[in-house]
């Protein structure tokens, strides 16, 4: 039997007597997750009990079957974090941020090729590595916190709204290297109210609102339940060895009985539309690395029609 | 096991050398380093003063200059440094929003705390060993007498003991407010108006300075080898100056792992 990567058992939080999270009784297997759910609605309180920065008021979590509430240090050892409001110590470089967080992780193998390659990865101009952290734009500072979230092997990342302070531009850049952890078998927890930049890096979903569970599941099963039939098939990054979109479209095309409409061919992706998801799954397993998720908008509808129910 | 009684120290040691480097170049560096310059300042003008017919000699460097005048004023110096450094210890990770990181970090909060009580404990014994170095050089330069080695060695001690207090206490406030302004304050008040409010209703056993003073005399027995009037008073308030900021650094250890970490 799989274990869940989460599980928390009536997970309460009070402030005054107010419940902030309520009876929380969730399980992530997934490795990609999210918790969505307007301000307020208890997402960050989760996090942080996740975490151990915040005592529950009752209930349990257990993360890698560890109890989170006598076992954070060695919980945290597995787990980065990327905090919503990032702070920093203002006078040290980028550079000592990630070999201080790298030591603190235990890396053992070469921690400055290790701290150069994720200074490279977050894309920081290489002229601020060594620069102090209060010289840095607020852009660069949650690239330099994606990074210190990531760097040191950990099994798990929490990214709480990390796309919050992001232009337009920078958002696809995160969401790319994000993906790309991921896809190097990073599990990824995200809390993020903003719908459609999760929905392209998560499997499935929490969503929360006044510390209650609205709707919990896998975020395709969902769009089953919702009534919604489009899908789209991307290859991951770095995925060269399993064939192209095209051979994928090809696969498809060719199950003309559990196809709709006609696929649709772009450059990095394909939308079908059909009834019979489990069909095109079975089809797509075949191709290592392409993925198939719900079209894009389909999670904010689902957000939307929960929240309104 | 139960972590909290596990201790990594490696990862401490690792602690203890990244806050040691932010402080390096922390302005309160600068603002301690400035103000810690006062007390040799106050020597040489004492030197520069003094009259002709004093007649200059081992005794009047060691128990006159060094001890009764440079220790005290280096006392008063230190309670101020130990209180500007320490009132954003912890208040500081919460204002600058490190907190989040910093306590995520595969190390426990008492760790965090104890390894920035230690950090402090270093940087303020660099200081003042510095300032006491610098001030015995200027008795040899101007004087041409050192100061006695147990002279300065007791010195140092009763010197650093009240900035350990001033310490402590700044960051138990540090950790209980997580604000560096009352962390700042409640200090000061205690030790500029403390002892005046606890004089007028005679309860001078809870002024520290009344503690500090006495220390100072029981340490004064051990320069002049004589120990006679030496009384439980003089004893017990040593015992206080070394035993109560150990004490308090425990109950803010303690206190900061039961509190909710958010910013």
């Amino acid at each position: 039997m799989i274990n869940p990567m989460i599980k928390t058992h009536n997970l309460t939080k009070n402030y005054e007597n107010i419940p902030v999270v309520d009876n929380l009784s969730i399980e992530i297997f997934d490795s990609s997750f999210a918790f969505l759910g307007p301000n307020g609605a208890g997402k960050t309180t989760t996090l942080l009990m996740f975490l151990g920065l915040i005592k529950p008021t009752s209930g349990s979590i257990y993360i890698f079957n560890l109890d989170v509430i006598n076992h954070s240090v060695k919980i945290n050892e597995k787990i980065g974090y990327l905090p919503e409001n990032l702070g920093s110590f203002s006078n040290i470089s980028g550079r000592e941020h990630l070999t201080f967080f790298c030591n603190m992780r235990e890396y053992n193998q070469d921690i400055y090729e290790e701290v150069e390659s994720f200074l490279n990865w977050c894309g920081i101009n290489q002229r601020f590595w060594d620069k102090k952290v209060k010289t840095y734009s607020q852009g660069m500072l949650q690239r330099l916190g994606l990074a210190i979230a990531f760097i040191g092997n950990p099994r798990l990342v929490i990214l709480d709204e990390p796309l919050s302070n992001i232009d337009p531009l920078g958002r696809i850049d995160l969401i790319n290297k994000i993906k790309l952890k991921q896809n190097q078998g990073v599990n990824i927890l995200i809390s993020s109210h903003i719908i459609h930049d999760v929905e392209q890096i998560v499997g499935s979903i929490c969503i929360l609102n006044k510390g209650k569970v609205q709707l919990f599941g896998d975020v395709l099963d969902l769009a089953r339940k919702f009534d919604f039939n489009e899908f789209e098939i991307r290859i991951m990054q770095n995925a060269e060895e399993s064939g192209g979109l095209g051979d994928v479209y090809d696969a498809v095309i060719n199950e003309k009985d559990v196809l709709l409409d006609k696929p649709i061919l772009l450059d990095d992706k394909i939308i079908i539309k059909s009834n019979a998801l489990k069909e095109i799954i079975s089809i797509i397993t075949g191709f290592k690395n392409a993925n198939i998720s719900p079209i894009s908008g389909t999670l904010e509808k689902i957000y939307h029609k929960t929240m309104r129910c | 096991m139960i972590e909290r009684i596990q201790i990594n120290k490696k990862r401490l040691i690792r602690l203890i050398s990244f806050f040691l480097r932010s402080y390096r170049r922390d302005l309160r560096t600068i603002i301690s380093i400035i103000l810690s310059i006062i007390a040799p300042i106050y020597l040489i003008n004492i030197i520069v003063n003094l009259s002709d017919s004093i007649i200059i000699n081992q005794e009047f460097v060691d128990n006159y200059l060094f001890w009764g005048s440079f220790i005290t004023y280096s006392i008063i110096i230190f309670r101020f440094i130990s209180i500007i450094i320490t009132s954003d210890i912890i208040s500081g990770d919460f204002s600058h929003k490190r907190a989040m990181i910093l306590y995520t970090l595969p190390i426990s909060r008492g760790e965090i705390i104890f390894s920035k009580a230690i950090t402090m404990m270093i940087y303020l014994f660099i200081l003042q060993s510095l300032t006491l170095i610098i001030s015995s050089l200027i008795l040899w330069i101007m004087l041409g007498l050192i100061v006695s080695f147990n002279v300065f060695l007791l010195g140092l001690l009763i010197s650093y003991l009240s900035a350990l207090f001033y310490f402590s206490l700044t960051l138990l406030l540090s950790g209980t407010t997580r604000n560096t302004i009352v962390s700042a304050l409640i200090p000061l008040i205690y030790v500029y108006i403390g002892p005046q409010i606890f004089s007028i209703f005679d309860l001078n056993q809870l002024s520290y300075v009344f503690h500090e003073n006495n220390g100072r005399i029981f340490l004064q027995y051990f320069i002049y080898g004589d120990f006679t009037g030496l009384n439980i008073e003089q004893i017990s308030s040593f015992i206080i100056l070394c035993v109560l900021p150990i004490i308090i650094i425990i109950i803010t250890i303690f206190f900061f792992k039961q509190i909710d970490i958010r910013i």
